[in-house]
């Protein structure tokens, strides 16, 4: 669309004026409301157009490729959700042990019985209404299962490290 | 002191204590010790059981091809939402919630399958026979056959097929998979009767036929595709959080942003003047008799 005509925002403007619309034309306002334009901006052709940009992944009519591995592929040869984790966050393939350890991690995050998140999910309603909720219940002070990656490095570990240093707990290693 | 439960948690699933977590009978730190996999104990969680080898294989393939599609709705439905800076959680809860009829794991497909299979068997017909009705029945009508297209993948979704492939090298081939292909089969078959273009399989197409057949139920393949879906839109959520601008509408950018004012192309009425209180009555009179609103409706 674009701005209107110049003849167009004019006389729209004179005739609001003429009007008057409530305080809009009050002069303690910081712009003359009657000079303003009319109609969307238009397209910005200084700038590169928008793109939907990722480091994580992309894909194409034939591929879908992750930190430049084709996820296709990298079920082919074997590999899984753990590794694709990793794949994801990390730009990297884990070694075994570090697989091991996310797939050890991720069971015991897996189930927590009767936590805040399974409770709300339990109201009855379409599937998807009480997944949300779940979702949205897993905050800092809850285990995350698709956010726990991400609870173990930025909050979880530090908060718990930090907190068995200050009560001689464990040696941080 | 004494407390009097108000209610109790039914529930088949779990258990917790103050020492474990038991997972239909089994402690899940054994399970973790003992070597089992993060597939091993979704089949624990939904089927109550051990699943074989083979079993394990297919669930893995199918969720880690599942994990990541890039821009989808469900990632541009993270990151959008990630524009604004809530906690991470929001953003995951906001890519689930795009999933619906043609986007997501799709429980619809499975229903589908089921729906039909039953019927073959009360009307005495062939697992072949049965997939030629339901592909007439949805294309007569005009509705979309679920598992069937995918609008970025014209030629073939990447995924489809391997899962389909694999599900036959880990000989896990059942009535599921065979009603499926047959479904294919009489769906190319009519689209190119009709003149209409390739439509290949999705990956729920075959993704949910080789959960179903390893014992999943539509329901359990939805919330399996959704958690790990869910995994990579908040990926995408956390990189425009971490490397991107807050909002998506900065100018200061040399790339137009994905909320530029710019990007907005307005279609609907030209601006007008909003009539006084006193004028309302007659104007909002006039405006229903003329009825051009009515182009507008939605």
């Amino acid at each position: 669309m674009g701005y209107l005509s110049k003849e167009k925002q004019d006389a729209l403007n004179r005739e609001k004026k003429e009007r008057g619309i409530g305080n809009l034309g009050d002069p303690k306002n910081p712009f003359d409301y009657y000079e303003r334009e009319y109609g969307t901006v238009p397209r910005d052709t200084n700038r590169a157009p928008f793109q939907w940009v990722s480091e994580v992944a992309y894909k194409n009519v034939h591929r879908i490729v992750a930190r430049g591995y084709d996820t296709t592929e990298l079920m082919e040869e074997g590999y899984g959700v753990i590794e694709v984790l990793f794949v994801d966050y990390q730009a990297r393939i884990p070694t075994v042990e570090e697989g091991q350890m996310l797939n050890y991690v991720m069971i015991m995050a897996l189930e927590d019985g009767m936590s805040s998140p399974a409770a709300i999910s339990r109201i009855r309603g379409p599937l998807q209404d009480v997944s949300d909720p779940g979702l949205r219940g897993l905050h800092h002070g809850l285990w995350a299962t698709p956010t726990a990656p991400t609870r173990l490095s930025a909050t979880g570990s530090i908060t718990y490290l930090n907190i068995a240093d200050e009560k001689g707990l464990s040696e941080p290693g | 002191m004494r407390r009097e439960p108000l209610f109790r948690r039914k529930t088949s699933i779990s258990y917790k204590t103050e020492e474990k977590t038991v997972l239909r009978g089994y402690n899940l730190s054994d399970l973790a010790e003992e070597g089992y996999s993060f597939y091993d104990a979704i089949f624990v969680l939904f089927q109550n059981r051990i699943p074989t080898d083979e079993e394990e294989k297919m669930l893995k393939y199918e969720m880690g091809v599942f994990l990541e599609h890039s821009m989808s709705p469900s990632a541009v439905g993270a990151i959008g939402v990630s524009a604004g800076r809530p906690n991470l959680p929001v953003c995951v809860a906001a890519a689930v919630s795009t999933f619906g009829g043609v986007h997501g794991p799709g429980a619809a497909h499975g229903y589908m399958l089921n729906k039909y299979l039953e019927r073959a068997k009360k009307e005495g017909k062939t697992v072949d026979e049965m997939a030629k009705t339901l592909v007439d029945e949805y294309l007569d009508a005009g509705r979309p056959v679920m598992g069937m297209g995918q609008p970025q993948h014209i030629d073939s979704d990447p995924r489809a097929e391997p899962i389909h492939l694999k599900q036959e090298e880990l000989e896990l081939e059942g009535v599921y998979l065979e009603f499926q292909r047959a479904v294919e089969k009489y769906f190319h078959a009519r689209r190119k009767k009709d003149g209409r273009s390739y439509v290949g399989v999705n990956v729920v197409g075959s993704g949910n036929t080789a959960l179903m057949e390893i014992g999943f139920s539509p329901n359990a393949g939805w919330c399996i595709g959704s958690v790990v879906r869910g995994y990579s839109c908040a990926a995408h959520a956390l990189f425009n959080m971490k490397k991107g601008r807050a909002w998506g509408a900065s100018r200061n950018e040399p790339m137009v942003q994905m909320i530029d004012l710019s990007m907005i192309k307005y279609v609907g009425p030209e601006d007008r003047i909003v009539p006084k209180q006193e004028e309302r009555q007659e104007y909002a009179k006039k405006q229903k008799e003329e009825g051009e609103y009515k182009k507008w409706v939605i």
